[in-house]
């Protein structure tokens, strides 16, 4: 069955195949860009890093040295000399008094090698400064090494937020473009379906347009056409060898009539042969009807449908039949059942419909037909018929056990059913315990 | 009452001469659409029937071509052709009425008939028609029989009236289910037997003198009884 139109609109392309596919590509990419962010962070930034801890211990070990070297006086000395010739910043703390580089010193400093990272006001230039610390623990007091470190943890800072950015972006525009191309694709697959629709509702003609030197899609558009020519080419020459039967027979049919019938008025015996040559051309028409029906040949003259007037129209017609028989036919109207469509087939739907329960029900049986808005119910209180024959009903030909003894050939449902079909309705044929149901409705 | 006949069939063309002919009508004859089309749009004719398919020229091009150049005599579409398929693009194209082969020579002398009493309307004198015992004013939808009111359902009264307009001529079941319930399918069943044995019923009830007869294979008769003494 296909999926009608409205739910092929409302088919979300977040189920579509390709959207799984960007979500899966989104995975991966997101990934590799998170490993391209860390290696290019160790590369340049964690380097830098490195090389300031490096530094750091490598004074760590020099103080040290001085330390176990030099009395207190002369270390102290020594560290003086070390601060005015490089741009290491060292502070300590001795007898109470404050080194005078700093205002403050923060407590909880890591012994180097470790290091920690801390604000100071640059009260001179007006400006805060990051310095990258660590506490060196010598025989003269506790010694802090500094280092001013704010461009490179403003670079490290700018490195991630821009990392993070570009890849909040990327995954995004992943996103966006996966969306959009699961929406395109999913149009296309939709108007492939909805040819095919066509197609399926009798419009042979019906084509994909497609670009000459396309994609998959157009070669696959290509191919559906070339195998839609040929379907096309076949069914004219049935349609042409049918019509051409039809033409064929009914012109000698016509002659043979004729003659018979000015032959009656002098044999009225002749009567009978001109009964069954009736019913020959009556059971050629029925097929040739069902069968242009069933391809949507049938044009439809369409019109709004007063549906209260047609079943009321159908009762006093087939009301003098079911009398002959007993029955009693019971009329409910609820609501209309609006519809739009030919006046002459949709009649013809309804009378083979309660004229098999007229047949069928049995003497005395009651025929309730219901009219409401959503659909037409037909209901005898018959035998019904064996659940295992209901799906054969409609077909061409078949005859159930009790409609053997009727004459016809079993067209009437399988005309009822294309009916339906050719007015978007349902039918539905169901067998209960208390009679038979038939039930026309909208889809 | 001139008639064209346009049927590339020749038994069937030949038939349709003799049995118009022997009605009364004058009956010149096309076998193709040419020739057809020459002869309606040349002469003046009351009715044309034209086959929808022969030779040459179709019969839907003929007659679109016919209407093109002003024509209006009703013309009679015979289709070999499926039923409704037909009747749509006949009509449609300027048919007047359109009858599927095979068909009942009875039926298409009163669809004849017909179209041609369309084109000459008159006011009616009466909307009363009157047989035998029987008096059936269709103005005022009343029948009564000597005086005795005649019971009838809408539909009955439409079939009886019908009848009654075509008395003593032979009436097919196509025609009654079209003109009577107007709806264009065959039912296939005996439906309309049904509804004649009905009123045929009610008329002998109240004694009306008229008869129903049901020719098998061909359709009904209305006519007075031979020994209504009216």
């Amino acid at each position: 069955m296909p999926i009608n139109d409205s739910l092929w609109r409302q088919f979300d392309p977040r189920n579509s195949s390709v959207w799984r596919l960007t979500l899966g590509f989104a995975v991966i990419m997101a990934v590799m860009l998170a490993l391209t962010v860390v290696l290019i962070y160790q590369l340049l930034l964690g380097e830098q890093s490195r090389q300031v801890e490096r530094r750091l211990s490598a004074e760590q070990v020099r103080i040290e040295g001085l330390a176990s070297e030099f009395s207190s006086a002369s270390f102290f000395a020594q560290l003086e000399v070390f601060r005015s010739e490089g741009d290491l910043l060292i502070f300590w703390q001795s007898e109470g008094e404050q080194s005078q580089q700093l205002s403050f010193l923060p407590e909880n400093i890591p012994t180097l090698p470790r290091t920690v990272v801390f604000p100071v006001l640059d009260t001179q230039r007006g400006q805060i400064r990051l310095l990258t610390t660590g506490v060196v623990h010598t025989q003269h007091g506790d010694i802090v090494l500094a280092t001013a470190t704010e461009h490179l943890q403003r670079l490290i800072v700018e490195f991630k937020t821009i990392a993070v950015w570009a890849c909040l972006i990327s995954l995004l525009l992943t996103g966006l473009f996966g969306y959009i191309f699961a929406r395109r694709h999913l149009r296309r697959v939709h108007y492939f379906n909805n040819t095919a629709e066509q197609v399926q509702n009798g419009d042979l003609s019906a084509r994909i347009k497609h670009h000459q030197q396309g994609d998959e899609f157009d070669r696959l558009g290509a191919h559906i056409n070339t195998m839609l020519d040929a379907v096309e080419e076949n069914f004219a020459l049935v349609q042409g060898i049918t019509d051409n039967i039809a033409h064929d027979l009914k012109t000698p049919l016509t002659r043979l009539r004729l003659n018979l019938e000015q032959q009656a008025t002098l044999h009225p015996n002749i009567g009978l042969e001109i009964e069954q040559l009736d019913t020959i051309i009556n059971t050629f028409d029925a097929m040739l009807k069902l069968t242009r029906l069933e391809h949507g040949k049938f044009p439809l003259d369409v019109q709004p449908i007063d549906s209260k007037l047609l079943i009321d129209d159908l009762i006093e017609m087939l009301q003098p039949s079911a009398q002959a028989q007993q029955q009693t036919i019971a009329f409910t109207h609820i609501a209309n059942f609006s519809i739009e469509g030919d006046k002459n087939l949709l009649f013809q739907a309804l009378f083979n419909l309660l004229d098999n329960a007229i047949k069928y029900a049995g003497r005395g049986a009651q025929i309730h037909i219901t009219l409401d808005i959503h659909a037409i119910i037909i209901q005898d209180n018959g035998q019904g018929v064996a659940s295992s024959q209901i799906s054969q009903l409609t077909k061409r030909f078949y005859r159930g056990s009790p409609a053997r003894q009727y004459e016809g050939v079993g067209l009437g449902l399988a005309t009822v059913k294309a009916i339906c079909e050719r007015h978007d309705l349902v039918l539905n044929l169901n067998s209960r315990d208390d009679g038979f149901i038939a039930t026309i409705a909208k889809e | 009452m001139k008639l064209l006949l346009i049927e590339d069939d020749k038994q069937n063309r030949e038939f349709l001469y003799k049995a118009f002919s022997e009605q009364g009508y004058t009956v010149d004859t096309a076998d193709d659409g040419q020739q057809g089309l020459l002869l309606g749009t040349c002469e003046e004719y009351d009715i044309i029937i034209l086959d929808r398919m022969l030779p040459k020229l179709d019969g839907i091009q003929v007659l679109a071509a016919l209407r093109a150049t002003g024509k209006t005599t009703p013309v009679l579409i015979l289709s070999a052709l499926d039923k409704i398929d037909d009747r749509v693009t006949g009509l449609k194209a300027g048919g007047d009425d359109y009858l599927v082969k095979p068909f009942a020579f009875s039926e298409l002398i009163i669809r004849v008939e017909n179209l041609i009493k369309r084109q000459v309307t008159q006011a009616p004198i009466s909307t009363v028609l009157k047989l035998a015992n029987l008096q059936l004013d269709y103005a005022n939808h009343k029948a009564d029989v000597a005086g005795h009111t005649l019971s009838l359902q809408p539909k009955e009264f439409k079939l009886l009236r019908f009848l009654l307009e075509h008395q003593d001529k032979l009436v097919t079941r196509t025609l009654l289910f079209e003109s009577v319930w107007e709806y264009n399918f065959d039912p296939g069943t005996n439906v309309i037997d049904v509804h004649i044995a009905r009123l045929r019923k009610k008329l002998q009830q109240l004694d009306a003198g008229i008869h129903i007869e049901t020719i098998r294979g061909v359709g009904y008769r209305l006519a007075k009884e031979q020994n209504c003494a009216n």
